[in-house]
Parts: C-alpha cells; sequence; structure tokens
C-alpha cells in the first residue's frame, strides 16, 4: 500500500485531484481491483476522488486542534468565503481533515499542500488572500 | 493438549485457534455478524465480545491461552452488545429489511442511539444483484467473499460516518468487473445485497392465460431447495418440487438436466473435435455464466479456448421454442421460459445479446432457489406434505450424467462418459471417482483410445484466475479444463439457501452422486431424448442447425486503457 500511497500523491500534484483514467492504470500497474485503489484514495481527505476545486483549504477538526479553537477558524472560513464544507460550487473547497499529526502546533491549516500551524482568527483574511 | 475454561467448562484447543473458533467448535454460541468461518475474522461488529479472566475483548480476534477463563454472557456482555449494536444499526433503515435475513433475530429491541439514517441511493443496475447501502452495516463480509474471488467489485470507500461498501467512483455495479456470481448474497447478513427479484414478472407471466409458461429446474436446485423448508442439507425433493411448481400454475414443469444432456453432447463432440484437429487446447467449459463473464473482462484474449456451447438452461430455452414449440404446435411467441437456478449470473446471461434464436430469447426469466421458496411460501403450499410427481414429458427424461452437472466435477465426468462412447470405446466407464471432489484445483489423466487426455478441474473464481494465468504463460498442459466460478460448483450457487458452509455443499454434492447412481440411464448419448432431438431437428453434433441454436460467442470486457 505505500507504492499506491507515493502514486496516488504524485497523481494529485500534477493533476489537482485524481482522475479516473489514471488510477484505472495504477490498477492495472499494481495489478489490484480500481474498488480498493479508490477505497485507498476516498479513506484520505487530502486526495480529492472528485470534480477538481482550484484551491483548497482544510481545517483539521480532531481533538487537539478543536480545542485550540480550529471549529472557530472554520466558521470564520466558511463566512469570509461564503462557501459551506465540502461545497462542490466555486473555486475554494473547505474541507475539515482528520488528524494530520501535528497536534502539538494545533490548530493547523492546510491550503494547497502547505501547512500552516498554530493558526489564530486573525490570521484568516491573509491565508484566504494564498487562493486569490 | 492446552486447556482453558470457557462458560465452566473445560475445553482443549489448538495453539493460535481463537476463542470464538474453539467455542462454536464445542457447540457454545456466541453471537456473531461479520465473523464468517470461511472468510475469516474482521472484528468489526464486536457482537462476539467476551469476558476473558475478566476483561472484555471481541472472542473472534483473541486467541486463547493455557488455563485462561471465559465467559460468553452476562449482564455486563449483554449489555456492551446491545450498545455495539444499536451503533451498528443507527444508521441503517430496518424498515427496508426483508424477511429471512440473519440480522434480524439481533433487531428485535429499540435501540439506544437517535437514528441517523442513510438515504443512499439503491443500486438497480445489474439484472443479477440488487445493493440497497441503507441497510448495510458494514460488517464486510462481501468486500471479503468478492475479493476471494479475486473481482474486487466493492469495496470500502471514504471514512468515518461516511463510509460505505460501494464500486470504485461510486459507479453502479452494473458497470463494474462484477462477474454476478453473487457469492456476495449469500453472506450478506442483513440483504444489502440481495437477488434481484422476478418473481412479480414470472407471475405476471403465469397470469396471462394466452402463455404457455415452462419452468425447467437446474440439476442443484432439487438438493437444496428443502433446506429452506426445514429439512436436512442433502434431501433431494425433486419430486415434492415438481408437484409444487405444478401447483404454482406453470403450465409444463421440466428438466434442466436434458439440457445438461445437450451440453455434453455437444461439448463432447467439440473438444473430440479439438483434439483430433489441432484445435485451439486446453478447452474450458463454458456452463458458467458468472466465469463467462469473468473471463470477458480479465481474459478476453483467451476466448479461443472457451467451448463455444450455450449453458444447460440456455441449450434448453433454444430447444423448447423451436423443437418444442413445432412439435406441440405452439407459436413460440406465446412460450415463455422460466429457469429455476443455483445461481443469480443466470439472470445476467439470460439476457445477453448472444442468446436469441429467431427473434425470441432462449430464456425468459430466471429464479433462484431462494426466490422458488419464497414463491412457495408465498402461495401457502405445505411443501413437507406435497405428494411427489414426476417431470413432464418430452423434457423431462435425463441421464444421470446430466444430475451431476451440479457438482463441482460433473461436468467433466459427464463429458467422459460420453468421450469415451464417441473414441469408440466398446465399454466405457461410469464413475470417474478421480475427478470428484472439493479441492480447489485437482488435476486427472484419463486414457482413451491411445490418447492420454489431461483434465483440470477448478472452482472458486480465485482458483479459475490461477489456472488462467498458466493458460495465458502457455503453462497449462491440458486438454480440458473445467471452471465453476462459485465454491463447490453450482451446489454452493449465488441463489442457493444461504450457506457457504464446505459440509452443507458436500452433503448437497453427495445427493447428486447418489440420483446418478439410482438412474437407469447415466450417459447423456443414451438419452433417447437427445437422440430425438438431433434425429428430428439437429441432424448432427456440430451441426449448422446445433451451431445456431446450441452455440454462442463471447465479448471483450477488458478496459480500454
Amino acid at each position: 500500500m505505500k507504492f499506491i500511497l507515493e502514486d496516488l500523491w504524485q497523481i494529485e500534484k500534477r493533476f489537482g485531484y485524481l482522475p479516473r483514467r489514471e488510477l484505472e492504470s495504477l490498477a492495472e500497474k499494481h495489478g489490484k481491483p480500481l474498488a480498493e485503489i479508490f477505497s485507498v484514495a476516498s479513506f484520505y481527505s487530502l486526495f480529492s476522488v472528485d470534480n477538481p476545486p482550484k484551491h483548497f483549504i482544510g481545517v483539521c477538526t480532531c481533538p487537539s486542534c478543536i480545542a485550540n479553537g480550529a471549529l472557530e477558524i472554520l466558521h470564520a472560513f466558511e463566512e469570509e468565503l461564503g462557501v459551506s464544507i465540502n461545497s462542490d460550487e466555486g473555486d475554494i473547497r473547505l474541507l475539515k481533515l482528520q488528524c494530520q499529526g501535528r497536534c502539538d502546533k494545533a490548530p493547523v491549516v492546510v491550503i494547497d499542500g502547505v501547512y500552516y500551524e498554530k493558526v489564530r482568527l486573525e490570521n484568516i483574511e491573509k491565508l484566504i488572500e494564498k487562493c486569490r | 493438549m492446552p486447556k482453558a475454561i470457557i462458560d465452566g467448562r473445560e475445553i482443549e484447543f489448538e495453539e493460535g485457534e481463537t476463542i470464538l473458533e474453539a467455542a462454536l467448535r464445542n457447540g457454545i454460541n456466541i453471537p456473531h455478524l461479520c465473523f464468517n468461518k470461511r472468510l475469516g475474522v474482521k472484528g468489526r461488529c464486536r457482537q462476539c465480545i467476551v469476558e476473558a479472566d475478566g476483561r472484555i475483548v471481541a472472542s473472534c480476534t483473541t486467541r486463547l491461552r493455557e488455563g485462561m477463563h471465559i465467559i460468553t454472557d452476562n449482564e455486563k456482555i449483554r449489555e456492551y452488545r446491545k450498545i455495539n449494536l444499536d451503533l451498528l444499526k443507527s444508521r441503517i433503515n430496518t424498515s427496508q429489511i426483508l424477511e429471512d435475513e440473519e440480522i434480524l433475530e439481533y433487531l428485535e429491541e429499540e435501540g439506544l442511539f437517535e437514528e441517523k439514517l442513510l438515504s443512499l441511493p439503491i443500486d438497480n443496475s445489474s439484472p443479477a444483484i440488487v445493493r440497497n447501502p441503507n441497510i448495510c452495516i458494514l460488517c464486510g463480509r462481501c468486500v471479503a467473499m468478492c475479493n476471494e474471488q479475486t473481482v474486487g467489485a466493492i469495496n470500502y470507500a471514504y471514512r468515518s460516518i461516511n463510509t460505505v461498501i460501494i464500486p470504485a467512483f461510486m459507479d453502479e455495479i452494473n458497470n463494474t468487473v462484477c462477474s454476478t456470481c453473487g457469492q456476495c448474497t449469500l453472506v450478506c447478513p442483513t440483504g444489502a445485497i440481495r437477488e434481484k427479484e422476478d418473481i412479480d414478472r414470472v407471475m405476471e407471466a403465469l397470469n396471462d392465460k394466452d402463455k404457455h409458461v415452462i419452468i425447467q429446474t437446474a440439476p442443484s436446485i432439487r438438493a437444496s431447495l428443502g433446506e429452506l423448508f426445514g429439512l436436512p442439507p442433502g434431501t433431494l425433493v425433486t419430486g415434492k418440487m415438481v408437484t409444487a411448481l405444478r401447483l404454482l400454475g406453470f403450465d409444463m414443469v421440466f428438466d434442466t438436466d436434458l439440457g445438461a444432456d445437450l451440453t455434453t453432447f455437444e461439448e463432447a463432440h467439440e473438444l473430440w473435435h479439438r483434439i483430433n484437429n489441432n484445435g485451439v487446447l486446453p478447452m474450458t467449459t463454458s456452463c458458467c455464466p458468472a466465469w463467462i463473464k469473468f473471463m470477458e473482462h480479465f481474459y478476453p484474449d483467451l476466448a479461443p479456448h472457451v467451448s463455444t456451447c450455450k449453458s444447460p438452461h440456455e441449450m434448453f430455452g433454444a430447444i423448447a421454442k423451436s423443437y418444442y414449440a413445432r412439435l406441440r404446435g405452439i407459436d413460440p411467441s406465446r412460450i415463455v421460459v422460466v429457469s429455476a437456478m443455483p445461481c443469480t449470473a443466470k439472470k445476467f446471461e439470460a439476457q445477453r445479446q448472444e442468446l436469441i434464436n429467431d427473434g425470441y430469447r432462449n430464456v425468459d426469466y430466471v429464479l433462484t432457489t431462494r426466490e422458488i421458496a419464497r414463491m412457495i411460501k408465498k402461495k401457502g403450499i405445505d411443501f413437507n406434505s406435497l405428494e411427489e410427481s414426476e417431470f413432464d414429458k418430452p423434457l423431462g427424461i435425463s441421464s444421470g450424467a446430466g444430475a451431476i452437472y451440479g457438482a463441482t466435477g460433473g461436468v467433466t465426468e459427464s463429458v467422459l462418459r460420453t468421450l469415451v462412447w464417441i473414441a469408440g470405446e466398446e465399454l466405457g466407464k461410469i464413475e470417474y471417482r478421480e475427478v470428484r471432489g472439493m479441492e480447489g484445483v485437482r488435476e486427472a489423466e484419463i486414457r482413451i483410445k491411445d490418447k492420454n487426455i489431461k483434465i483440470c478441474i477448478v472452482h472458486g473464481l480465485g482458483n479459475a484466475r490461477k489456472i488462467m494465468e498458466k493458460v495465458r504463460n502457455k503453462q497449462a498442459e491440458y486438454h480440458f479444463i473445467e471452471v465453476m466460478a462459485c465454491p463447490g460448483g453450482c451446489i454452493g450457487g449465488g441463489g442457493q439457501p444461504k450457506s457457504n458452509d464446505i459440509n452443507i455443499l458436500r452433503k448437497r454434492a453427495m445427493a447428486l452422486y447418489t440420483q446418478d447412481k439410482k438412474l437407469k440411464i447415466r450417459k447423456a448419448h443414451e438419452n433417447p431424448i437427445v437422440r430425438r432431438i438431433y434425429d428430428e431437428f439437429l441432424e448432427k453434433p456440430l451441426s449448422e442447425k446445433a451451431h445456431k441454436y446450441l452455440h454462442t460467442s463471447y465479448i471483450d470486457r477488458a478496459p480500454k486503457i
């Protein structure tokens, strides 16, 4: 599975999401059923198996980040951007993320693959500019 | 042997055995939903929790240790089980669960948690199976089964509360590599995957006075149907089954065993022809529609190896709407052929465009063993007290060779009985015990005249894949390969009473071999009706007419990348 994750990362980086035809050739290459590749790909919220947004902003909502204000940050993003979580509309997709393994730097926000740690409400506007 | 104590009883166990296995082996029942003997441990449903030396553990994942003290039932355990069960069912719509499902006995009490019911689309795309994700408890048995078959059409997708079991990219199951074997329907505890029911459409035909509705019954269902009426596995219920089908209103009750005899006759000639004319070898069987679909997805390059013979019920249907129609003076447009099959894939097969003659589908509807039982029960027929009766003539006469088609190795044995005769040997052997059994891959070598015929028999698509890889790499030096998609052959088919217990499969197979032994005619070519059909209609084996009505072709379903 380790190799599949590597490959998935390469595809995600290249296309910004996981196109179906790429996963089909990946299945062929590894001799695995497509459903199994999809199972892995859809498990991780940093992979996008649906239509590609131009940007995506992920906010970790696991206990440590929530304890440090992740939900307030998530809602601030919602309000500032005018999008709802996981919505398919627009250029930006806002996501709730599972634990990113950086609990000591909570709360964590990921924008287009770049990590921002110990995020405060007052940073939000600056972060949104990264997507403009 | 090490010992442990379960519910106060001292029990011997084997090194590495889990608590659940040891308990079940000793007749101590621990509730379990996701565990299945053949599919192994998943540890998902948490219904099998027990107290082991004072600690609550899942008995399916915990190995017994010397001197361990197990309690399988007390108030605390029951309370925990209930919480776990309530969590499992908090998202499923229990009102959509149909009768006879394994999970029902767990669902009597009301749940503790606020229900957050799923409302996902029901996948009706396949002619063989229906997926209703709204009653799926994610036990994962179907995923394990599909992977054991090396098909892998479905898997878990997404995560946490959003987890579903579904094909890749949320595709409809009909657009995947699903072989329609239906083994998933045998193990699903809730009916989230079930056969697609055709009962209503058959009833409609039965109620249409203008239609002449024929039912043909597969070799294997007479050895399994009784189980759904409480009879012990391996009980042959041929006579009662025929009576029940007549009571349901079918105009004619015929036997697919005759179709099997036709298949044997054509297929043996095809094999002999290939052997003597440098034809493509090894030749594989073609009577299993799930195997055919699997081949078309994964091994379309090897299609020339597959016999072009239609499967028995399709041959039967083709003959019913041509020869029989003429014989009885019935217009084929009025004939409806219903097949009672152990199989979900036959539903898919019946819709194939290749299986149409003179503008009529060879087979109109397929009912599984489970659907037949459901119809009998709905009609209020007391199956066990029925008188026995015989199949209608003339398409109800068959040989023992047709009877054994239902068990793995049966087709091979039938073909051998006829092959010896074609080769011109005076006294052919009747029983070929070397091709019987339940091993997943079996090999045999039979001497016929001056030739050694090398045979391989596989059942279960995983084993089929192993052999087809060999064929692709030119390492399979066989003449004949029998492939059945389901473990055990048709007796373990996806439309059979729900069980994948190997001992039950053995009993069903034994019943078929016993039936064969009792019959006077035991070779396909000695069946007088087979002879008559060739004399009066098909002319001779492999003739142009035989090709038109009894042979078929295959398509390439491999992904084009």
